[in-house]
């Protein structure tokens, strides 16, 4: 995979420049960003497995410190939850996700990546794979900035 | 300078500021490969929430005074709120430089990691407003429909944005200079609504990034480095290609870097559907 390590260390770069840097789960953060690197180098159904079960989890957690962080709400108790609740306007110092990107990644993150962590035997190809990764990464980083 | 001097100036920098690194609370990329910026900082600096971006004018970025406000500010908007930038430049000090929060010449690198080390911050945070709806119009875009780009052009068609003399909707644009003579030649049509279709264009990448950066410029200005909104509003600009490429690992990238800047690329749109 091309570029896998120049992305991550561009979201390593930028959860550690984050409020996320400040609570105690980014020891945990900065090391599935540095597994989903490293789940590069398995064969391609381990590590198109690896690299979406990382990259899932560093987004749950992400989200998750953020919504804390920001003081958006009690704990939300799935990804989902996350995103509804980041696609509310809260607060006049923070920004929301618009509604109909939220629900786009309703869409296009929770939906597949729950069939993926919760069929035997699912795997998705490389194409797949890729879309499911980078819609993770955008999904982070325009969190982020919010 | 050469983009191998470029190049090896900025691993200086990030060599130096990688120095800073204790039990991993460093982080350090040249370069950055971020999702929403097909032009970005050239180095970032992440450590214990706060985030440095630095900036190296390029050749042409330096032709023209402020010309690197643009890639400031799309950055800006970008990235987390309170980021931190820097601006590496041997340069005559000018008027940019209370866009900044350090300027730093070549040689200053130990100056560098230590402005990484302190917690000094001076321009303003990016407004939430400014924020909201700058991923308001990405989201509209992102989707692609008429339906979602439609406020946008009705709220033109109105003339309703504070009373100021409607604009057109979806602006006719072209991306500045091409790169090459030949591509230049290959501007044979009229796309959609008035958009310059390009065919046959082989360096989609510098076009889209030029494209991106003059929709920068028109849209906001910065006030002690964080973009403001220009005028009455946001507007969705279109430029028409006939190819994008879509290889590697991110092919969404040119599509949602242009989207994010509120540049529609209907061609993509056509090839891909939903971001």
């Amino acid at each position: 995979m091309r570029n896998v390590s120049s992305r991550t260390r561009a979201l390593l770069v930028l959860v550690n420049g984050s409020p996320l840097a400040e609570e105690p789960e980014i020891h945990a953060i900065r090391k599935e960003i540095k597994d989903i690197s490293d789940a590069g180098l398995a064969g391609h159904r381990r590590r198109t497995l690896l690299q979406a079960f990382h990259t899932a989890r560093t987004l749950d957690t992400s989200l998750v410190v953020f919504i804390r962080s920001k003081g958006l709400g009690p704990k939300p108790r799935s990804l989902r939850e996350s995103l509804q609740r980041l696609g509310t306007r809260q607060r006049r110092d923070v920004a929301a996700l618009n509604p109909g990107h939220r629900d786009a990644y309703v869409n296009q993150i929770v939906h597949p990546r729950n069939d993926l962590m919760h069929n035997a035997g699912a795997t998705l190809s490389q194409d797949e794979a890729n879309k499911l990764l980078v819609r993770m990464e955008a999904c982070l980083v325009e969190v982020l900035r919010l | 300078m050469r983009i191998g001097e470029r190049f090896e100036l900025l691993r200086s920098f990030a060599s130096a500021a990688a120095t800073l690194d204790d039990d991993g609370d460093v982080a350090v990329a040249v370069a950055p490969d971020h999702p929403f910026l097909i032009t970005g900082p050239d180095l970032m600096v992440g450590r214990r929430g706060r985030l440095v971006a630095a900036f190296l004018p390029t050749a042409p970025e330096q032709a023209v005074p402020g010309r690197v406000l643009d890639r400031v500010a799309i950055s800006r908007l970008a990235l987390p709120p309170a980021t931190v930038t820097v601006l590496l430049d041997d340069g005559p000090a000018t008027v940019r430089r209370r866009h900044f929060d350090a300027v730093l010449p070549f040689a200053a690198i130990d100056d560098f990691a230590g402005f990484c080390a302190s917690e000094s911050r001076s321009t303003d945070v990016v407004d939430a407003e400014v924020r909201q709806q700058v991923g308001d119009r990405y989201s509209a875009i992102a989707d692609g429909t008429r339906d979602s780009v439609g406020p946008y052009l009705q709220r033109e068609k109105s003339g309703e944005v504070d009373g100021s003399a409607p604009r057109v909707p979806i602006r006719e644009r072209d991306a500045g200079p091409g790169p090459s003579a030949a591509s230049r030649s290959s501007a044979d049509s009229q796309g959609p609504r008035g958009a310059t279709r390009l065919t046959s264009q082989p360096a989609w990448r510098p076009l889209v990034r030029r494209a991106v950066l003059r929709c920068v410029r028109e849209d906001f200005e910065l006030e002690r480095g964080a973009p403001t909104i220009r005028g009455a509003g946001l507007l969705v600009h279109v430029l028409s290609l006939d190819q994008v490429d879509t290889r590697g690992r991110d092919p969404f990238k040119p599509f949602r870097s242009a989207a994010f800047a509120g540049l529609l690329l209907p061609s993509w749109l056509e090839s891909d559907g939903a971001l």
